[in-house]
């Protein structure tokens, strides 16, 4: 099968596009002007024609009246042979009134004078006759003496001459056409190089730019019209591009120089912070140690020498030392959350919560708690992590429900607009919530010691887990009818309109594994 | 109880008492020499330094080392241990207050037996020397 190319004057270089309208147009030309010139020569040539055998017929038809009168045949052939000596004169017949001929002559048959010869007269002479056909000019000139009709001459002229004229002219101006096409040719290939040299300068200059990427370059200016303003604007954007380029890369060294000393301060910064909390989980704890530890030994040893206010003040220093450890034990592991590599797995959440739950109800095995777990939650996030993250809220929940009559402690997922949200609800003291933005900062606690014990740390540190996480939490509650912790991983917290019905805490009856669709339900 | 002798290895002296103390409190019985820094640890072990002349092959029935020390700390002093043949067996019980991961990785990787992480409360301390303590001299068996 033969490739279709489907020509198209779009495709052409510019250098052909601009020989092919010069050399249109110029042909065009040529060949409008040539016909112009052939068709004026023709008629010029028919006319000179016309006035020369009419004013001949004239003299001739003058110079017979007085043979016609005197009916002087021989006269008469004289003055109708004196046309022999026009060679394109084909045929001459003079005939008298009643349309006989008198005298003729026709070319090729002068030497016999027959019937047949007199063919070349018409037999019924038009008495005013001029027409042209193909091949002849026929004229006829009535004789006309003293008013009175005497005769017509007639001359039959061929227009053989006339036509290799005309057919030399043709010959000679195609000659002459083509001579100016070749010479508009090569005139225009030289001339249109004023145009295409700018532009073929212009457009390698891109393309040298587009590919090597090297602003320095610049266009040379060939011309002072429109592509020259092109190239002194094409320069122009170089410059801009040149400069533009240079920040770009100044601004990225310097950016990527300052990322560098960031880093290698965030290094020396988290060496210093490991370092730290090193030396605190040593150093800080052995005092507090020896401090609860002699306490201890003073309570054991000499307890039955101290009063019941001494051994009140042994076990407040003990209470409070345990205190600062537990304090310290916080404080690292918030540390270590934030320092510890991330290593996501794909995990069991349910079974996860599971042993925790265990673990808690180990501890406080007096404690009666209703607990309602999701089944089958798989989440993808550090484990470990994750673990500290629900330790602290399910460790929340459990605590902060201690004094309910029927404690409830609900845990799962919900899906809203697209987003999963993991919660951890309970039915205990909850919280006032317009304290809910200081709950995940370090140290800030909303419940009295007395109430509920504890280090104001833990909150801090799941919400430095989940940030880890790329999620968000967010927590509401309202005063003594239980909290509700929700948090997301790798995935933003619904609108808060979407989650209103969540966020009032008023929707106990919440179906987790299904998403909450009609808001005003509550 | 086995009637060896406890080597503590720890250079607070009120981390000594208390451990001394918590050993009391364990009931057990052993003799408990101590030394307060990783090099003295070593001279006690090797028989070396002011320890010249006692026999490496007498070994500690436990070694309760400190990872914090001077000199040597308790990591490299549980190496020098390990990477001797005639000290290699010895049940060696990391004593540390830190609770940084690394260090409880490190101790077992250079071969530590047991690790206890001190607790400020007293009372879990003594909780945990009496299990360890009941468990390296009472039950377990180690080869002569």
């Amino acid at each position: 099968m033969l490739t279709k190319y489907k020509f198209s004057i779009k495709y052409l270089p510019i250098k052909k596009k601009l020989s092919l309208i010069i050399m249109t147009s110029a042909l065009l030309a040529v060949i409008l002007l040539s016909s112009v010139f052939t068709v004026y020569e023709y008629v010029a040539l028919r006319n000179s024609i016309i006035k020369e055998f009419s004013t001949t017929s004239k003299i001739i038809s003058n110079r017979s009246h007085a043979a016609l009168l005197f009916n002087d045949a021989a006269t008469l052939q004289e003055n109708v042979d004196s046309l022999k000596i026009h060679d394109d004169v084909e045929a001459t017949c003079l005939y008298n009134e009643a349309n006989d001929i008198l005298a003729f002559f026709s070319k090729g048959l002068m030497s016999k004078q027959n019937d047949n010869s007199k063919a070349s007269c018409p037999t019924h002479p038009s008495r005013n006759l001029n027409h042209f056909d193909d091949q002849y000019y026929q004229v006829s000139q009535a004789i006309i003496v003293d008013n009175e009709p005497m005769g017509i001459l007639y001359i039959k002229v061929s227009l053989q001459s006339l036509h290799n004229h005309l057919y030399n002219y043709v010959i000679a101006t195609a000659v002459f056409s083509l001579i100016i096409i070749l010479a508009v040719f090569i005139f225009s290939s030289y001339l249109q190089n004023f145009i295409t040299t700018p532009l073929l300068l212009l457009k390698n200059t891109a393309r040298q730019v587009t590919k090597n990427k090297d602003y320095t370059l610049r266009a040379s200016k060939e011309s002072h019209d429109e592509i020259g303003d092109m190239v002194d604007t094409f320069n122009e954007m170089l410059s801009t591009l040149q400069e533009q380029n240079k920040t770009i890369i100044d601004d990225a060294e310097s950016l990527e120089l300052k990322v560098g000393e960031r880093t290698k301060e965030l290094a020396i910064a988290n060496q210093e912070l490991e370092a730290f909390s090193y030396s605190v989980s040593h150093d800080l704890r052995s005092p507090l140690r020896a401090i609860d530890g002699f306490s201890k030994a003073l309570l054991e040893d000499y307890g039955h020498e101290l009063d019941h206010t001494a051994h009140d003040y042994l076990k407040r220093v003990r209470k409070a030392s345990q205190k600062m450890g537990e304090l310290i034990s916080s404080l690292l592991q918030l540390s270590r959350v934030t320092r510890k590599e991330l290593k996501d797995t794909h995990f069991d959440l349910s079974s996860m919560i599971m042993s925790i739950v265990h673990q808690l109800q180990e501890q406080d095995p007096e404690r009666i708690i209703d607990i309602q777990i999701q089944p089958e939650m798989y989440i993808m996030g550090d484990e470990q992590l994750i673990e500290v993250a629900l330790d602290n809220l399910i460790g929340n929940a459990w605590k902060y429900s201690k004094y309910e009559k029927f404690p409830k402690i609900e845990i799962g997922y919900f899906v809203e607009n697209g987003h999963t949200v993991y919660f951890v609800k309970d039915n205990g003291a909850g919280f006032d919530n317009k304290y809910a933005k200081n709950l995940f900062t370090a140290f800030q606690r909303l419940h009295s010691p007395e109430q509920f014990e504890g280090t104001g740390i833990g909150l801090a540190t799941v919400f430095r887990i989940i940030q880890r996480h790329h999620g968000e939490i967010w927590a509401n509650s309202i005063l003594d009818e239980g909290a509700t912790f929700c948090f997301t991983l790798y995935d933003n917290r619904p609108q808060d309109d979407e989650s209103k019905s969540f966020l009032t805490g008023k929707n106990p009856d919440i179906k987790p594994n299904k998403p909450v669709t009609d808001s005003k339900n509550n | 109880m086995s009637s060896g002798t406890i080597l503590l290895v720890e250079d607070n002296p009120d981390d000594e008492v208390l451990a001394l103390r918590a050993l009391k409190k364990a009931q057990t019985k052993n003799d408990v020499v101590v030394t307060r820094d990783g090099q003295e640890a070593l001279d006690y072990i090797f028989g070396k330094g002011k320890y010249n002349g006692r026999k490496p092959s007498e070994t500690p029935q436990v070694i309760f080392l400190d990872i914090k020390l001077p000199k040597l700390n308790g990591l490299e002093v549980l190496k020098n241990i390990r990477e001797d043949t005639r000290t290699s067996l010895i049940p060696i019980v990391l004593l540390t207050s830190s609770d940084e991961e690394r260090d409880m990785v490190d101790g077992y990787k250079l071969g530590a037996n047991s690790y206890i992480n001190k607790p400020v409360d007293f009372d879990e301390f003594i909780e945990q020397v009496k299990v360890l303590g009941r468990y390296w001299l009472g039950f377990n068996k180690t080869p002569h």
